[in-house]
């Protein structure tokens, strides 16, 4: 890695993480906000929504409304704050090296005495660096929201969510930057780190429908993404975490080695 | 020792697009080497393959002993380079811009600012404000800041007004008078003619030749256009040693002539006929090549007398 380098990815993301980070801390304070309504008519909801297919309720996390962690999860970080992390690591990952090709800037950029790896490693830090500001900002509207209305939330259920906040979608952006890595179109390798995402998506949704698709669930990597529960009960899976660890490695392994050994820009 | 720059049997090509086809070439310590050929020749290419930028289809580029592909961290240290296609950071200032890229290499704040000071560079303006020929001064700073023994240079000073041109060409002589090898690529024939030392000349991906300053002057021709009141018999003009009719047009009034060698002459056979208009234009590629492709061996592939 560069510091040079680093230091550059991340003053030319700055205002993008900080604009992202506030619109999710405002955001998830304004949900945690409505809870003590909810709260109040939790019985009623909780009814209402098990009239739902229990694939929809298993695929949105809404099982229970009664708890504040439960809420949360339902409302905002299953499927919310994912969509926000992904746009925020889909365009971050597809522009290391595309843009620098679509800009024009890619001579300039790879004429600095750095090999080719180590100047897109400083970026992918950059953006490892961005999501953690995004995981903070999302804790830290969780747990302000908590206590405008009187809630608590366990210290080791924030520190378990943030994992899962960061690893999730770094492996996202990996995947993105590897396919920027063999692109020279910021659109195109944007474009298909988002179909592949949604197609695991939806395989995930599939994959809760009924007992013969389950195993649909294990090709998809929301099936490695359980923030509801680690929020609420302060529970961090181990197989999560490393699973997460060993696909964003590959993917990272990957655009590394294939921008290193492209040999066209 | 190795020579700073050596191309041996160097080929790159895009598939079916052509590239550079085996080039072989040295360029010696503390010359000033320029590149000649017109657009699409293979310029950019070459210096490309010299920055690490493209992998060699086959043979090799190396710069001061390393490998250009394999060792192109260790070479970009060595070389100071200017972009032909240039593209900065729009949304850095000057000084950000020339901060980023002096970041990797060791101090260069003293020469940085005299060669500011000497381009009359706004540093405080953002790049995206900036005129292109002030991003070109910009990018000019930044290739030569570091004082790296090898200069790589594709088409410098495109976009230069003619006081900044001739500042620029000023920085190259210094640097070549400092010990430092200059190879910069042009299609500009008497801006080539000005600075460098000895030329390469590549059409169609292949160098056509490799010569001293002396002996391309004494080949390129220059092109003469005579508007007459009335067409006159031009044999004896054609029989003069070093004129050729280029062309002949509206009724015979207009002549086209290529000339090289002594004025005289031609000046004596002028002044014989009615000349309405006269335009003596600098020497041109074009000419140049035919010259080489005529006097000095069989013609690449597609190339007309």
């Amino acid at each position: 890695m560069s510091l040079v380098m680093l230091r550059r990815a991340l003053d030319a993301s700055r205002m993008t993480v900080l604009s992202y980070a506030g619109s999710v801390f405002f955001y998830a304070l304004l949900i945690a906000l409505f809870f003590p309504a909810i709260r109040t008519n939790s019985a009623q909801i909780n009814k209402i929504v098990h009239t739902l297919p229990a694939a929809v309720i298993k695929a949105m996390g809404i099982q229970n409304y009664s708890t504040f962690p439960h809420f949360m999860g339902g409302e905002f970080l299953n499927l919310i704050w994912p969509i926000i992390a992904a746009v925020f690591v889909i365009l971050a990952g597809s522009a290391v090296v595309a843009q620098e090709i679509e800009q024009g800037t890619i001579d300039l950029w790879l004429s600095v005495p750095v090999s080719r790896a180590r100047l897109l490693a400083s970026k992918l830090v950059a953006i490892l660096l961005g999501l953690c500001v995004l995981a903070v900002a999302t804790d830290l509207a969780l747990i302000v929201g908590a206590r405008l209305i009187g809630e608590s939330l366990p210290a080791g259920g924030i520190l378990a969510l943030s994992v899962y906040l960061v690893l999730f979608p770094l492996t996202i952006g990996c995947f993105a930057a590897a396919i920027s890595a063999l692109s020279s179109s910021r659109g195109h390798a944007a474009g298909i780190a988002a179909a592949v995402l949604i197609l695991s998506y939806l395989i995930w949704v599939v994959g809760q429908i009924g007992e013969s698709w389950t195993w649909l669930q294990h090709l998809s990597v929301f099936s490695l993404f359980h923030p509801q529960d680690a929020l609420s009960d302060a529970v961090l899976s181990a197989t999560d975490v490393l699973w997460l660890l060993v696909i964003t490695g590959i993917f990272a392994a990957a655009s590394l080695i294939a921008f290193q050994r492209r040999p066209t820009l | 020792m190795a020579a700073p720059i050596e191309l041996h049997s160097l080929t790159r090509s895009y598939g079916d697009r052509r590239g550079v086809i085996d080039l072989n070439l040295e360029v010696n310590e503390g010359e000033i080497f320029g590149f000649l050929g017109p657009n699409g020749a293979g310029k950019s290419t070459t210096i490309r393959v010299l920055m690490g930028l493209l992998r060699p289809t086959s043979g090799m580029a190396r710069i001061e002993g390393l490998d250009c592909w394999s060792d192109a961290p260790r070479v970009k240290a060595k070389v100071g380079f200017l972009p032909g296609d240039l593209h900065l950071y729009e949304g850095l200032t000057g000084a950000a811009f020339l901060d980023f890229f002096a970041g990797f290499r060791p101090d260069s704040t003293r020469r940085r600012r005299e060669l500011v000071e000497r381009l009359e560079l706004d540093l405080t303006q953002r790049v995206k404000a900036m005129s292109k020929g002030n991003r070109q001064k910009l990018a000019i700073v930044q290739a030569l800041m570091y004082g790296a023994p090898v200069l790589l240079l594709d088409e410098p000073s495109s976009g230069l007004d003619p006081l900044a041109a001739e500042t620029f060409l000023t920085l190259l002589r210094e640097e070549r008078d400092a010990g430092r090898t200059v190879f910069f690529s042009s299609h500009i024939l008497p801006e080539v003619e000005h600075i460098a030392d000895r030329v390469g000349i590549i059409r169609d991906g292949r160098l056509v030749t490799v010569d001293t300053m002396e002996h391309l002057r004494s080949l390129r021709e220059r092109p003469m256009q005579i508007v007459l009141s009335e067409p006159v018999d031009l044999r004896d003009l054609e029989q003069l040693s070093g004129v050729r009719v280029r062309s002949v047009e509206d009724g015979g009034k207009r002549v086209t002539l290529s000339v090289r060698g002594p004025l005289a002459p031609i000046f004596g056979e002028l002044a014989r006929m009615p000349i309405a208009d006269f335009t003596y234009g600098p020497p041109d590629l074009e000419s140049l090549f035919m010259q080489y492709y005529t006097d000095a061996g069989p013609k690449p592939e597609g190339v007309t007398a």
